[in-house]
């Protein structure tokens, strides 16, 4: 790729967002990339090599990717990195910021869905509530107001369309 | 004994290491009297545990030096050798440093050991004797009894060493007793501590008997004169070195250590000596070389040694038994999780585990890894600020007029290194001396003559 | 021991086994449990998608909790890390705790930091206690040899938890099992992770990872998995024909809930435990233990 196509400033944007604040102490030893489970399944999420696309400015090779998404938040890397680049937290951050410029995957779309109309990932339908009675469970509600009143503040709820409704 | 023995003309040198041998000697062979001061029963410090790494040629690591300046120390008469004795109080008043020494109370008293060996061979304990040779090739050549195992430690009848011993150097229940003195100066040689590998535990040290640190290397090598696994006594195929361990991780130590480098390159050359058809690997973020021939090094362990640049993420054990290293190699982006029968970590050096009661017992500060401080010398009236980062490598001066650092003790270095900062204290401490009132030329050479 | 109990989003509709077994052993150890309906998931599923409101729902938990002046036990290690990761970075910058609060006023909440965060695990490891675990043993489970799987989220990350176990060398669940009888099976891959956070995203890269687990145990002879996480269960046992499917084995490995196995241990009735709830069959195990 030519050098300017890079984004100097890419870096500092990923800073910038919670979890991103230790990316520039990245020495690439490779600890992360040895320890990540999902690597040892499929060599196209590299922790290291991800941490150096950002360092160099590649924010449409990295923004726009599907490599971003595989991070299984296992935090093994974040645990073991001696740099403390807070590995974890800064996939997030990079996430966060991709979701941001308009890359957010459609399986993540209906969990926020979800989670705004329902205040949980899992629909507690009449139906789970009378197999929970049976049980001897007591039954839980279905809505959350405030859970919906958050997503306003935060601004998620633009990220699924504004009012209610889509959960499908 | 040359110098009068109340002291107040003489240097204290703290560390009976390669840092205080190395000012101690100098001081005394510029005539300045010195008493030099050990906790252990044993000159030499870390340095005595460390290999000769020579080949079919001298790989110049400078251990052999250790016992050089021992033997010069122990025959220099303006040198008073006080091993196990520590300092427990230091005042200063009017220029000089009135110092507490405290002796460990030791059965054995170095001064009358002869080291026969006749209390080891009367010892009944099983297997080991309970007293011994303090150090097989340390000096002083003096027994010491183990706490743990001694009969008379654990409260039982026996003193057989005491009355076998024909100088009657031996003697239980000794008074731990305390001894006033006062010097003109002090030089703090009190060294490191090696990184505590338990600390990482993804590598399972003190969990997998046959990961080690380079300190265990080292001291294996020694005794061994070849190097074994501490599991089966084998002698290891494939080694791997971990270099940066507890180095350069903002979690631990955020330093570079300066030592691992050489050191892990320069067994790695006497274990490929040593066993030629041995496949050898160090794992480098990046070698650190200092020292003007280093990369020459390098380039002679080519063929022989694999540098992996990686730095490994943990050891396990496979399931059908042996030692699997997981990495990702930086130039190929493979992750492999390879097997080797024996892991060396390259442990690096920190402050030791007494400094800071150290530093406030001498009125001096801390850097911010924890070292003990040296003081910018002052150029053009403005101080160049204080701590290791803007320091030339020689600094040993404090911020007490009289008090000065030698040595790993103010950070980390090698054996070249820590004597060329302690001839650097040894020469500051004589140009204090020479502004004090205490020793005058005329009085030295009186003292000479007399 | 009083606690307000936060299920989560999954153990409610898809681990009801894992909330049966759990009130049942409280009751029998004297852990009051005390449920509020108002609890909203933990955050953690879009913590990567929309940081501020994951924050927020983490912290409204935590200040609802408070109100009822009560610490939270938690049985999911995903809802349990973000908590503690939320919690530990609200009582350390007390700049975020002010922002936070700001928002949180808006739905007439206030945190202080005065709620602990624990896992059922850590209940019964710090405020039980193994002795007593030992003592409330009824039935002899020796029989079943499990392999441990701890699961990510319930010790790291290590510095929000202030290391209260070495996430390179766990040993509270071994030193459960043992406690409650039962086998405890070592394998090469009792830390790993189980892959459900990317199920949703790359169903493959997870399936696979999932099955690593599955071999390792199966290598090791284990009877079974016991964990303590609600989505690693989901991922081994709801999915594990996906998994075998994957990974193209025919493994049949039963994953039971640790208060499922202690349980039994205890001597419940396995109905009350949700032993048949379990999706990989359980009868075989439970065969072993009327011999």
């Amino acid at each position: 790729m030519e050098i300017t196509e890079l984004d100097p400033t890419f870096k500092f944007d990923v800073t910038r967002e919670p979890g991103g604040e230790q990316l520039m102490r990245c020495f690439a030893c490779g600890t992360c990339t040895a320890s990540c489970p999902v690597r040892e399944i499929d060599e196209k999420f590299n922790p290291r090599r991800i941490i150096r696309m950002v360092l160099l400015g590649m924010r449409e090779e990295v923004l726009s990717s599907q490599f971003i998404w595989l991070c299984s938040t296992c935090y093994a890397c974040q645990e073991r990195c001696p740099q403390d680049v807070r590995i974890t937290e800064l996939m997030s951050a990079i996430k966060n910021l991709a979701v941001k410029e308009g890359h957010l995957p459609a399986a993540y779309k209906m969990q926020l869905e979800l989670i705004r109309n329902m205040g949980r990932l899992y629909e507690i339908d009449e139906f789970d509530n009378k197999k929970r009675s049976k049980a001897g469970l007591p039954e839980l509600e279905s809505t959350n107001e405030d859970v919906k009143k958050i997503f306003v503040m935060t601004g998620a709820d633009r990220l699924i369309g504004g009012e209610e409704g889509g959960g499908e | 004994m040359t110098q009068d023995s109340s002291g107040s003309g003489r240097v204290l040198v703290i560390g009976g290491g390669i840092a205080g041998l190395t000012s101690a000697l100098q001081l005394a062979r510029s005539g300045q009297a010195v008493d030099l001061v050990e906790r252990d029963t044993v000159l030499g410090g870390h340095a005595m545990l460390f290999t000769c790494k020579a080949t079919d040629r001298c790989q110049k690591c400078t251990v052999c030096m250790v016992n050089d300046r021992i033997r010069e120390i122990l025959d220099e008469p303006l040198v008073r050798v006080r091993t196990g004795q520590e300092v427990v109080g230091v005042e200063r008043a009017d220029g000089r440093f009135q110092v507490r020494l405290k002796s460990a109370g030791a059965p054995v008293d170095a001064a009358k050991c002869i080291a026969c060996g006749l209390c080891t061979e009367e010892c009944p304990t099983t297997p080991e004797p309970s007293i011994s040779l303090a150090s097989d090739q340390g000096m002083p050549r003096v027994y010491r009894v183990s706490e743990e195992t001694c009969l008379v430690y654990l409260g039982k009848e026996c003193e057989r060493c005491v009355a076998v011993c024909p100088t009657e150097a031996i003697a239980f229940g000794r008074e731990r007793e305390i001894a006033e003195e006062t010097y003109g100066g002090i030089i703090v040689a009190t060294g490191y501590r090696p990184f505590a590998a338990e600390r990482l535990t993804q590598y399972g040290y003190r969990h997998f008997p046959d990961v080690i640190t380079g300190l265990d290397l080292e001291m294996r090598l020694r005794r061994e004169g070849r190097l074994t696994r501490p599991s089966d006594g084998s002698v290891p195929k494939r080694v791997a070195f971990i270099q940066c361990v507890g180095s350069r991780d903002v979690k631990h130590n955020r330093y570079c250590s300066r030592v691992c480098c050489a050191y892990a390159v320069r067994c790695a050359n006497k274990l490929s000596y040593l066993e030629p058809e041995s496949e050898i690997a160090i794992f480098y973020m990046d070698l650190q070389a200092f020292g003007k021939d280093f990369a020459g090094w390098r380039d002679r362990l080519r063929g022989r040694v694999r540098l992996v640049r990686s730095h490994p993420a943990f050891i396990e054990m496979a399931p059908e038994g042996g030692l699997r290293l997981a990495y990702e190699s930086v130039e190929t982006n493979q992750i492999d999780r390879e097997p080797f029968d024996l892991i060396v970590l390259s442990v690096g050096l920190c402050p030791g585990s007494d400094t800071a009661g150290l530093a406030e017992m001498l009125g001096i500060g801390l850097d911010e890894d924890g070292f003990l401080l040296a003081r910018a010398r002052e150029a053009g009236g403005r101080s160049k600020g204080e701590g290791r980062g803007g320091l030339g490598p020689d600094e040993t001066l404090t911020q007490v007029p009289g008090l000065f650092l030698a040595g790993t003790c103010q950070g980390p270095r090698d054996i070249a290194g820590s004597i060329g900062h302690a001839s650097a204290a040894a020469g500051a401490m004589l140009h204090h001396l020479r502004g004090s009132q205490l020793v005058t030329v005329e009085e030295r050479d009186d003292d000479a003559r007399g | 021991m009083k606690y307000a109990f936060y299920l989560g989003c999954a153990a409610p509709v898809r681990g009801r086994h894992y909330e049966m077994s759990t009130r049942k052993i409280a009751e029998g150890l004297g852990i009051e449990l005390v449920d509020i309906p108002e609890f909203s998931c933990c955050g953690f599923p879009i913590k990567g998608v929309a940081h501020d409101t994951f924050f927020l729902l983490s912290a409204r938990n935590l200040a609802l909790a408070e109100k009822h002046g009560l610490n939270i036990m938690t049985i999911c290690n995903s809802c349990t890390g973000v908590m503690t990761e939320v919690n530990h970075e609200l009582r350390e910058n007390e700049d975020l705790r002010k922002k936070t609060n700001k928002a949180l006023a808006e739905l007439g909440y206030e945190y202080k930091g005065n709620v602990e965060v624990k896992h059922l695990i850590r209940v019964l490891y710090e405020d039980v206690g193994v002795e007593k675990i030992k003592e409330k043993v009824k039935v002899d489970v020796a029989a079943w040899k499990l392999a441990p799987h701890y699961g990510c989220h319930f010790a790291k990350p290590s510095v929000a938890y202030n290391r209260f176990e070495d996430p390179e060398y766990p040993r509270i669940l071994r030193e459960l099992m043992s406690a409650a009888g039962v086998g405890v099976v070592d394998h090469d891959r009792d830390k790993a992770c189980c892959g459900g956070a990317i199920l949703a995203v790359d169903e493959n890269i997870a399936l696979k990872m999932a099955g690593k687990k599955l071999e390792s145990v199966a290598g090791a002879d284990g009877d079974g998995i016991c964990l303590h996480c609600t989505f690693c269960c989901v991922m081994y046992d709801d999915n594990q024909s996906k998994i075998n499917q994957a990974i193209g084995q025919e493994y049949v490995i039963p994953i039971l809930y640790y208060p499922q196995v202690l349980g039994m241990a205890m001597g419940y009735d396995p109905k009350d435990l949700g032993l048949k709830m379990n999706r990989v069959k359980t009868k075989e195990l439970l065969a072993r233990l009327e011999s």
